[in-house]
């Protein structure tokens, strides 16, 4: 009894200890790659508890293999892109100006009743409503409405127009996404003349948010907001 | 990627100490399988240090056990403890069952040893 007792309590503290080293990256929800992770060490932390005859250290080294693995494949996601595709999949838009995409919800494998269900719990009751709905990579809906149905803002009232369009990351960490250019019907070129006028280059963006319009938002490496 | 360099370090340890108990399993198996083909020599030849040849293996074995706890499982270890006393008991038995007790233990030894080695069988 006294071996289940200290065995629990290494485990935990290991435990505890993995938790804290891996971090919390993602905002939200979880990852598909944290999952796996959450729920195989919370398994394979319980087989040394539960059998005493495992030695214990055993299901130390499988932790830190596991936390190693989650944080190694974190930072290589960070560094290349397919790879991050790879683990975490890509955000998907799926209504566009209150047209939905029915070739990307069968690839996605989300019916009708399931997307409107999603947007009445947003209190969207009609498609034509959306300017855009993104299905996010932790299964979340990203809705953002026309500009006519969002809700009156300070701005709004003060004659700004409402944004009724969808801001596609093109650069990350100094790399272009050229997925987004279809995207926000631009290209390539149109980004490098705007990083000319802003006399930077690709590799001195940490981010970079345009849309359709070509209003964009530049964040350079290190600057703090 | 201070997270990165911690977990790497923890990662690393762990690798050395598997490289380490790999080259500690492989002189604990070389030297157990020496003192038991010396038992076994002893025994065919009729000779009457076949039992104190045995205790020493076993005392050899018992010296190890402690440290091999850690990272084998302990049912393997009991059994493995268990075959080296029917070994003992055997040498010195009128109607002996030693050879077959003699190849179990050199069986269940060299099955926990290539379980630990770091070869494809393991792996998979």
């Amino acid at each position: 009894m006294a071996a289940t007792i200290v065995r629990t309590g290494i485990l935990y503290f290991l435990l505890i200890f993995a938790i804290r080293l891996m971090g919390k990256r993602q905002i939200g929800d979880m990852q598909p790659g944290e999952l796996v992770i959450t729920i195989l060490i919370s398994e394979i932390a319980a087989v040394p508890i539960q059998d005493l005859t495992q030695p214990v250290l055993t299901g130390i080294i499988a932790v830190f293999t596991l936390t190693f693995l989650e944080i190694a494949v974190s930072v290589l996601t960070m560094k290349v892109l397919p790879l991050r595709r790879f683990f975490y999949g890509d955000s998907a838009i799926i209504i566009k100006n209150g047209v939905l995409d029915q070739k990307m919800l069968r690839k996605l494998r989300v019916t009708g009743p399931d997307l409107i269900e999603v947007l009445r719990n947003q209190n969207i009751f009609d498609i034509n409503d959306v300017a855009y709905a993104i299905l996010e990579t932790n299964g979340q809906l990203s809705v953002l409405l026309k500009p006519e149905k969002q809700p009156v803002t300070t701005e709004t009232l003060l004659g700004d127009k409402p944004n009724g369009s969808f801001p596609g990351i093109v650069i990350s960490d100094g790399r272009f996404i050229n997925e987004t250019f279809k995207e926000i019907n631009t290209t390539q070129r149109d980004i490098e003349k705007i990083l000319k006028q802003e006399r930077l280059s690709v590799k001195n963006v940490f981010v970079m948010l345009c849309d359709d319009s070509l209003n964009y938002r530049i964040i350079r490496k290190d600057e703090k907001h | 990627m201070k997270r990165f360099f911690v977990s790497f370090a923890l990662m690393a340890l762990v690798i050395i100490l598997s490289i380490a108990s790999e080259i500690y399993l492989g002189k604990l198996e070389e030297k157990l399988f020496e003192q038991l083909k010396s038992a076994e020599t002893s025994y065919r030849q009729g000779d009457d240090s076949v039992t104190d040849e045995l205790q020493d293996v076993y005392k050899t074995w018992e010296n190890n056990t402690a440290y091999l706890s850690i990272f084998i499982n302990h049912d393997t270890l009991d059994q493995i403890s268990e075959s080296f006393l029917r070994l003992v008991a055997s040498a010195n038995a009128v109607e002996s069952d030693f050879n077959s007790s003699l190849y179990r233990l050199k069986y269940e030894l060299y099955d926990m040893l290539e379980t630990e080695r770091l070869n494809w069988k393991s792996f998979i």
